[in-house]
């Protein structure tokens, strides 16, 4: 394509210019919040309906993010489709769940900004640390931030390091079924960068398998 | 302090400077001892480490096969456009282009067409194209995202997550998790206790003579303490204080640990003076080796440039010399063209 183009596409570009430019314009959060916005929420029926549908909607808080921010986006965009919409909490429908107001993991998403690679290895240079470990610990306190997010707080630091095998500061699966499966995937989709320390235990989360692991 | 005869004193302090090198000998001992011990443990305190740490990569290696994996919806990057808008105008410029391109193919099989058409198809063909080539990537880039967008939807419209399945999977492996959390903490205690039994092992033998030691430096320290006359800090000038009353360089304890306190200030000053002046004159040495090293490259730079100097004149001079040449040469052309 480009030069030579096919008459027919240029002709449905001129007839359908307005619908084409509201699909790549970066829809604000009035428009999510809008009749047209429930109803294209609506309309996301399927799991990859409604991954894009929040993908776009987090994606217009920031229209210029790195590929770090993108990533991160995509990975909430999923918890929030996979796990919290259609959910019986109160930001598991529509308008609440767009609402950063109203719902805890867009009002974390709107204001998260990723560490993208080159400040990781810039990073990882200057303090002389592996750039994998790194990443790793990075994405830890992603994790740990989300997770203090969901529950209103910002004491992250107790989501960073936990007792081996208590999983204490988490929501058990008796407590409140869907917050469990909420936490659970966030810390499964957001921490998967495959890095594996037997120090750490087990990835992607970050607990021990022993107390000493505690303060490593 | 009573007076006593210095004889008397003299003695005493020998007295105190015996028990006070009993004591160090025996606290030497005692150090000997426990670094032996120690040396003996290492290899058993190293052993229990890298087991320790051999079951726990096991253990992890076989939980992390458990590990929930991440839908590739969350990953596989979902394709964005570059643009953000697509001008109608853009596709217009390249209607009119394929347009009057076509009319000037027919025109030239000799197909004719009204004057006013004539006109109007070469300039249009003309500005259309050149708009066109300028505004056809807004919308190639559309198409092309749409596309991919397409693609992804067409990769993943038949994945589908269940709540109930996603809840089992990470229950399961947080069982699992807790689970070998505990058989970990039981293998810990048991090395644990076996390092211990080690330790005990080898300590055993010398557990009596540790504590003959340490009974030993108890009354030995019991002893000093009830002889006296030298407070703790100075227990090291013992030696001098003697020599000083013994030669009778002091008259009595108290000069004699003046003296011994002065003379030992006076050692520490010309050593830390000494080792400043070693200092300085690493720094001197240095100093003058960096001088050379610049005088060096100084020289080096200044040689270059005189020889720079000699190549730039020669060229100058086979430059002249080469202009000479070609001007007599072209006088010696006119003058030829001027006779003929």
């Amino acid at each position: 394509m480009g030069f030579i183009m096919s008459p027919l596409k240029l002709l449905q570009v001129i007839s359908t210019s307005a619908e084409i430019n509201r699909k790549l314009d970066g829809k604000g959060l009035k428009w999510y919040l809008s009749k047209e916005g429930g109803e294209s929420h609506a309309k996301a029926k399927t799991l990859p309906q409604k991954v894009e549908y929040f993908y776009g909607l987090l994606r217009s808080f920031n229209s210029d993010v790195g590929i770090a921010d993108a990533k991160f986006l995509q990975s909430m965009a999923y918890v929030i489709a996979a796990t919290v919409d259609g959910t019986s909490k109160p930001y598991g429908v529509w308008p609440a769940i767009v609402d950063p107001e109203q719902n805890p993991l867009v009002g974390f998403a709107k204001e998260h900004r990723s560490a993208d690679i080159s400040t990781v290895m810039k990073m990882s240079k200057e303090h002389d640390i592996d750039y994998m470990e790194l990443t790793y610990d990075v994405e830890q306190l992603t994790v740990a931030r989300a997770l203090a997010a969901l529950r209103g707080s910002d004491d992250y630091e107790m989501f960073m390091y936990t007792t081996p095998g208590a999983y204490e500061n988490l929501t058990s699966e008796e407590e409140d079924p869907e917050l469990f499966l909420i936490e659970r995937c966030i810390i499964f989709t957001l921490g998967d960068s495959g890095y594996y320390d037997s120090d750490n235990g087990v990835g992607p989360y970050n607990f021990g398998l022993s107390e000493d692991d505690e303060n490593e | 302090m009573m007076r006593m005869s210095n004889a008397n004193l003299i003695e005493q302090l020998r007295e105190l400077s015996a028990v006070k090198r009993r004591m160090l000998q025996n606290f030497d001992e005692k150090n000997e001892i426990k670094e032996a011990q120690q040396e003996e443990l290492n290899e058993s305190i190293e052993t229990y480490l890298e087991k320790k740490e051999n079951f726990k990569e096991k253990k992890a290696e076989a939980l992390s096969e458990l590990v929930p994996s991440v839908n590739p919806l969350a990953t596989d990057k979902l394709p964005s456009c570059d643009v953000k808008e697509v001008k109608p105008v853009s596709a217009i410029f390249g209607l009119v282009f394929y347009a009057t391109f076509i009319l000037f193919v027919l025109s030239t099989f000799g197909i004719s067409f009204p004057m006013w058409m004539a006109f109007i198809i070469v300039p249009g063909l003309l500005v259309s194209g050149v708009m066109w080539l300028l505004k056809n990537g807004e919308i190639s880039k559309y198409f092309e995202w749409e596309q991919q967008r397409n693609d992804w939807h067409k990769k993943y419209a038949s994945v589908t997550v269940s709540r109930e399945e996603m809840a089992r999977q990470y229950a399961n492996f947080e069982k699992k998790f807790a689970k070998t959390a505990m058989e970990f903490k039981e293998f810990e205690a048991v090395e644990n206790s076996k390092l211990e039994m080690k330790r005990e092992a080898i300590s055993a033998p010398y557990k009596e003579r540790i504590e003959e030691l340490n009974a030993l430096l108890e009354a030995d320290y019991a002893e000093i303490q009830r002889i006296g006359l030298v407070h703790d800090d100075y227990l090291h000038l013992l030696d001098k204080i003697i020599e000083y009353l013994e030669t009778g360089r002091a008259d009595d304890l108290k000069e004699a640990l003046n003296l011994a306190i002065e003379e030992s200030q006076k050692m520490e000053n010309e050593a830390a003076r000494r080792e400043e002046a070693y200092r300085q004159e690493q720094i001197l040495r240095e100093q003058a080796r960096q001088n050379m090293l610049h005088n060096q490259e100084m020289e080096r730079m200044e040689q270059k440039r005189a020889e720079d100097a000699r190549v730039h004149a020669a060229q100058m001079e086979a430059h002249a010399r080469a202009q000479a040449e070609e001007t007599k040469k072209l006088r010696r052309e006119l003058e030829r063209q001027g006779r003929s």
